[in-house]
């Protein structure tokens, strides 16, 4: 080099930082921890509606099957009753018209 | 290069804002001189390569391990990513720039060394000028720009020796041109 302290000089000579980088460096660095803070608040709060719909549909439906099992059972108590002669179905319209049609 | 005390720095890992504005403050200097001139004084680029190395360290403090050093760790960030965008822009200037700037000095009494050794200097790719910058103004070790790098010690201190010696011929190509003018 023709003198090294140019050289010297020159790689020494830089200008001052930015004084306005650390600000926006923040502002990159906090608010897209705001944005992600809201987002994951967004998506918790997504989840919990979808929770409590699916409980609410699964409550639903159990509802449904309770209805729909006391049905079957009812229908299980009055074939064993008809099969053993039971009166109290014997009686019944239903069972008068089962048996008259059977009959017919 | 003389790091940040521990406690502030352990402190800023765990998310202490103040801390971080401190770890800021001690290093940005050396980021920003490195940044600055891997990419030939591109004030701008510069500035965002600042950023970024910033950006990217505060997402990632806590997974530093203290392995090494937090400095040699910060200059790697910087380092990666004033590559790429050489990379990506190829902002530099050309030889026939160069040329012609060292053409201009020998004709005229307007030799401006300084100019000159500029343009000299963006002759140099990125990585060149960081070894430059990191072993001749900041005094880093073979053994920590090894680790910025990845590249070996005996390797970069060829590289160091071939690239002064390139400034070296070429400065007295100016000086040629110069006493043929005098």
């Amino acid at each position: 080099m023709r003198n090294d302290n140019d050289l010297q000089k020159e790689l020494f000579d830089v200008p001052p930082v930015p004084m306005d980088a650390f600000s926006n460096i923040e502002h990159r660095i906090y608010n897209r921890s705001l944005k992600q803070k809201i987002v994951i608040s967004l998506a918790a709060s997504l989840l919990l509606v979808a929770g409590a719909l699916t409980i609410v549909n699964i409550n639903n439906q159990q509802v449904e099957q309770a209805a729909l099992a006391d049905e079957i059972i009812e229908e299980l108590d009055f074939a064993r009753s008809f099969i053993n002669g039971d009166e109290t179905y014997q009686d019944s319209d239903a069972l008068a018209l089962i048996v008259n049609g059977a009959g017919e | 290069m003389k790091e940040l005390d521990s406690i502030t720095l352990h402190r800023a890992i765990k998310g202490d804002r103040k801390a971080f504005k401190a770890l800021y403050d001690h290093y940005s200097p050396f980021v920003w001189r490195i940044v600055f001139k891997m990419v030939s004084g591109d004030q701008i680029l510069a500035q965002e390569l600042l950023q970024e190395t910033f950006v990217k360290l505060h997402s990632a403090l806590n997974n530093f391990r203290g392995e090494s050093g937090i400095s040699t760790w910060i200059y790697r960030i910087a380092y990666n990513l004033a590559i790429t965008a050489f990379n990506q822009r190829k902002r530099f200037t050309t030889l026939d720039e160069t040329e012609t700037v060292l053409a201009g000095n020998e004709r005229t009494d307007s030799y401006d060394n300084s100019e000159f050794i500029k343009k000299v200097l963006a002759q140099l790719s990125a990585d060149d000028r960081f070894l430059l910058v990191a072993r001749e103004v900041d005094g880093m070790s073979y053994d920590e720009i090894s680790e910025v790098t990845g590249q070996n010690e005996g390797a970069l201190r060829t590289r160091l020796h071939r690239i002064k010696e390139q400034l070296r011929i070429q400065s007295e190509k100016l000086l040629a041109g110069r006493s043929l003018h005098a």
